[in-house]
C-alpha cells in the first residue's frame, strides 16, 4: 500500500550525538523463552536515531543482540509486517497501553520504554502472541459476506453513501487485539468473544448482502461468550488505534439482539 | 504515503527562487501530477539530487492536498492521511506532506505459462508472486488484477492438471518424501549450528543499502557491476554467520538466515538482469543509455539459477494487439500516436 516513503521510520546509520556523546534509547522488555517458560525482564540501550519507533529499536537489538551491560542475549522475538498500522501483528503492551509497535514513536514515549506481550492471549515467545481466538470469534459471528459460488450472481444491492461512510469506519478494524487486551471481561473466567467481534457483526449486518445472515450473527451473540458478557467498562473504545466507535457498536448490537430475542419469543 | 493521494488531486512541489515550483505540472503539462510513478520518481530525484532543490536541503519534496476540502479528504483519503499524521505529527489537511519515492513492489516474479503453470510441472503461481502484467512499470491496482485474473486461470488449470495425471502423490514411495524432508531438516540443523562472527541482519542491511543505492531509480553499469561483486562477497560472509539463537521455539534468527540466502540469490539475478539491459525502459533507467531500444530489448528477462550465478535469457513480448509507441508525457496522447 505504501508507495512513497516519508522520512520517518527509516533505519539509518546516522547517529545522534548529544554533547559529543551517543544518545541511547532505554528499553525494559519482558521476555519469555517459550509458551510454558517463566517470564523475566531484560534491559537494553540502543543507539538513538531520529524518527525511531519501537520496531526500529527491536531491529537494532537483533542486529546487535546484547543487553544494557553488553552481555550477549538471544534476539528479542516479535512479529511485524506492514509497518504502517494496518496489519495488527505488532501489537504489544507499551508503557502499559496495548498499541502497535510501528506507530509507537520513541520521541513521544517516556523512557525506559516498558514493553510486554499482550497476556490476554497465549504467549508463544517474548512479544509474540497467538491471536487465534480473535479469528475464531470472527468465524462465530460470520464476519463475512457469503456470496462465493460457481456462477455469476450479478451485481448486488447498493448501499447508501451515508451508511457506507460510517460502515467504513467499522471496517477499519484490523483484528489487532488492543480492545481484547484492554477489556477486563476477557479473562480466564469468561468466554467473552471481545468488543471487536460485536462491532464486526454490526458491520456485516448493515451490509445489504451481509444482512441475509443477520439472524445467524445475532444468534451467535446471544450464545456462549456473547454480548451479555460485556460489562460496559468502555476500555475498548479508549485503546482502539483506529478510533472505531466500539461502545456505539455494542449499544447498537444490544438493541438488535434484544429485538431479535423478543421476536423469537413472540413467534413461539 | 499511497499513490492515491496524487490520484485524488495531490500536487507535488518544492521551493525554487523562494516560490512554490509545481515541477511536475511544468515538465508534463498534459498529465501534470498524474504522470506514471517512474516518471514522477525520476523528476523528484532530478529536483532533489541534480538541482539540490529538495525541501530544507534534504531529499524530500511536498505532496500537497491542503487545497482539497477537508470533508472530501476525510472521505476519500482519511485512512492514509491519519497514518501520516501519526508518524509525522503534521496534519496533511493543512500542511503539505514531505515525501520521497521508495520502492514497495517488484515487477518481476516466477515465470509462468499461459495456464499460470511454472516451469515445475504441477506448480501453479497466481498473483504478485508471478511476473506477468507489469512489464517495465507497475500500473496502479495491478496487484488486485493479478490476484483476480491469476487465480481465475490457475484454479481451473490446476484441476485440469490433476485430472490428466496418471500417477498421483499417494502412489509415490514414502522414501522420496522422507529423503527430501531429511535434506531440509539437515539444512535447518546446519543453520542452527552456524557459529561465525557475522550477523545475518547486518548482512541484510548491507545488501539493502547496496541494492537501494545502485540498482533502483538510476542505474550505472559500473556501479551495478560493483554491486554484484558485493553480493558475491556477502554470500561468502554468509557462510560465516553466527546464529545467536539456538532455540527450537519460533527461532526467527534461524528462519531469517534461511531466507537471507534466497534474498542474496534474488538480488544477484536482479543485478545481473539490470546490467545486461543496456537501454532505459519504464523504471529501468540508465543515463548512459537514455533511449528505449525495442529492437534488442522489447523482451522479458528470464533468470535461471545455476551454481555459478544466474543465467539470463530473453523472451519476446507479445505486442500483436497494441503496437508500442513512444512514452512522452510532455505532450497529449494523440501526439505520440502519429
Amino acid at each position: 500500500m505504501t508507495e512513497v516513503a516519508t522520512q520517518q521510520g527509516r533505519s539509518t546509520t546516522e547517529q545522534v550525538l548529544e554533547n559529543g556523546q551517543q544518545k541511547f534509547v532505554h528499553l525494559r522488555i519482558q521476555r519469555q523463552d517459550g509458551p510454558d517458560a517463566q517470564a523475566y525482564m531484560q534491559e537494553f540501550a540502543v543507539p538513538y536515531t531520529p524518527g525511531m519507533n519501537v520496531i526500529s529499536c527491536l531491529m537494532e537489538i537483533r542486529t546487535n543482540p546484547v543487553d544494557k551491560n553488553g552481555r550477549p542475549v538471544t534476539p528479542v522475538v516479535w512479529e511485524m509486517n506492514c509497518l504502517e498500522e494496518v496489519c495488527g501483528i505488532c501489537t504489544m503492551v507499551i508503557n502499559g497501553k496495548p498499541r502497535q509497535a510501528c506507530t509507537s514513536l520513541v520521541d513521544k514515549l517516556e523512557q525506559p520504554i516498558d514493553i510486554k506481550p499482550m497476556r490476554t492471549f497465549p504467549v508463544i515467545r517474548d512479544l509474540m502472541v497467538d491471536r487465534g481466538r480473535m479469528f475464531d470469534a470472527l468465524k462465530r459471528v460470520k464476519a463475512w459476506i457469503p456470496i462465493d459460488g460457481t456462477y455469476n450472481l450479478g451485481p448486488g444491492p447498493r448501499m447508501p453513501e451515508k451508511d457506507r461512510q460510517w460502515a467504513y469506519e467499522l471496517s477499519r478494524c484490523f483484528t489487532c487485539g488492543a480492545c481484547v487486551e484492554a477489556c477486563p471481561n476477557v479473562n480466564d473466567r469468561t468466554s467473552f468473544i471481545g468488543p471487536f467481534a460485536l462491532s464486526q457483526a454490526r458491520l456485516f449486518n448493515e451490509h445489504p448482502t451481509g444482512m441475509m445472515n443477520r439472524a445467524d450473527r445475532l444468534d451467535a451473540l446471544m450464545g456462549e461468550g456473547g454480548i451479555h458478557e460485556c460489562g460496559n467498562a468502555q476500555n475498548c473504545v479508549e485503546v482502539c488505534p483506529k478510533g472505531i466507535p466500539l461502545t456505539t457498536s455494542i449499544a447498537a448490537m444490544n438493541r438488535q439482539v434484544t429485538y431479535h430475542a423478543m421476536g423469537a419469543w413472540l413467534k413461539k | 504515503m499511497s499513490e492515491s493521494a496524487r490520484g485524488e488531486g495531490g500536487r507535488v512541489w518544492t521551493y525554487k527562487d523562494g516560490k512554490p515550483w509545481y515541477f511536475l505540472e511544468e515538465m508534463y503539462p498534459e498529465y501534470g501530477n498524474l504522470v506514471p510513478r517512474d516518471v514522477a520518481t525520476r523528476a523528484i530525484f532530478h529536483v532533489c539530487v541534480d538541482l539540490g532543490l529538495g525541501v530544507d536541503g534534504k531529499n524530500q519534496v511536498y505532496l500537497d492536498v491542503s487545497h482539497i476540502p477537508t470533508e472530501e479528504l476525510n472521505v476519500k483519503l482519511g485512512a492514509i492521511l491519519e497514518i501520516y499524521e501519526k508518524f509525522v505529527g503534521d496534519d496533511p489537511r493543512k500542511i503539505p506532506m514531505r515525501i520521497f519515492p521508495a520502492m514497495h513492489y517488484s515487477m518481476g516474479g516466477l515465470w509462468v505459462d499461459i495456464d499460470q503453470q511454472t516451469n515445475i510441472p504441477g506448480l501453479f503461481a497466481a498473483g504478485e508472486v508471478e511476473y506477468q502484467y507489469h512489464g517495465a512499470n507497475r500500473l496502479g491496482a495491478n496487484s488486485l488484477l493479478s490476484c483476480i485474473y491469476g487465480g481465475m486461470v490457475a484454479g481451473p488449470n490446476a484441476v485440469k492438471y490433476i485430472r490428466g495425471l496418471r500417477r498421483s502423490v499417494d502412489s509415490l514411495p514414502d522414501s522420496l518424501y522422507d529423503q527430501h524432508r531429511r535434506k531440509e531438516d539437515e539444512n535447518f540443523e546446519r543453520i542452527l549450528k552456524m557459529d561465525g562472527s557475522e550477523n545475518p541482519y547486518e548482512i541484510h542491511r548491507e545488501l539493502g543499502q547496496w541494492m537501494t543505492d545502485n540498482v533502483t531509480v538510476v542505474r550505472y553499469n559500473d556501479r551495478i557491476q560493483k554491486t554484484e561483486e558485493k553480493i558475491v562477497e556477502l554470500m561468502e560472509r554468509y557462510q560465516r554467520i553466527g546464529v545467536s539463537d539456538k532455540s527450537r521455539i519460533e527461532n526467527q534468527t534461524a528462519q531469517f538466515t534461511r531466507h537471507l540466502w534466497n534474498m542474496l540469490q534474488m538480488a544477484r539475478a536482479i543485478t545481473r538482469g539490470a546490467y545486461l539491459r543496456n537501454e532505459s525502459r519504464g523504471t529501468h533507467f540508465k543515463p548512459d543509455f537514455p533511449e528505449r531500444d525495442d529492437e534488442h530489448f522489447l523482451k522479458t528477462t528470464k533468470a535461471t539459477w545455476t551454481p555459478d550465478g544466474p543465467k539470463i535469457e530473453y523472451e519476446d513480448v507479445d505486442v500483436s494487439l497494441i503496437p508500442p509507441r513512444t512514452r512522452n508525457y510532455a505532450v497529449a496522447k494523440e501526439a505520440t500516436e502519429q
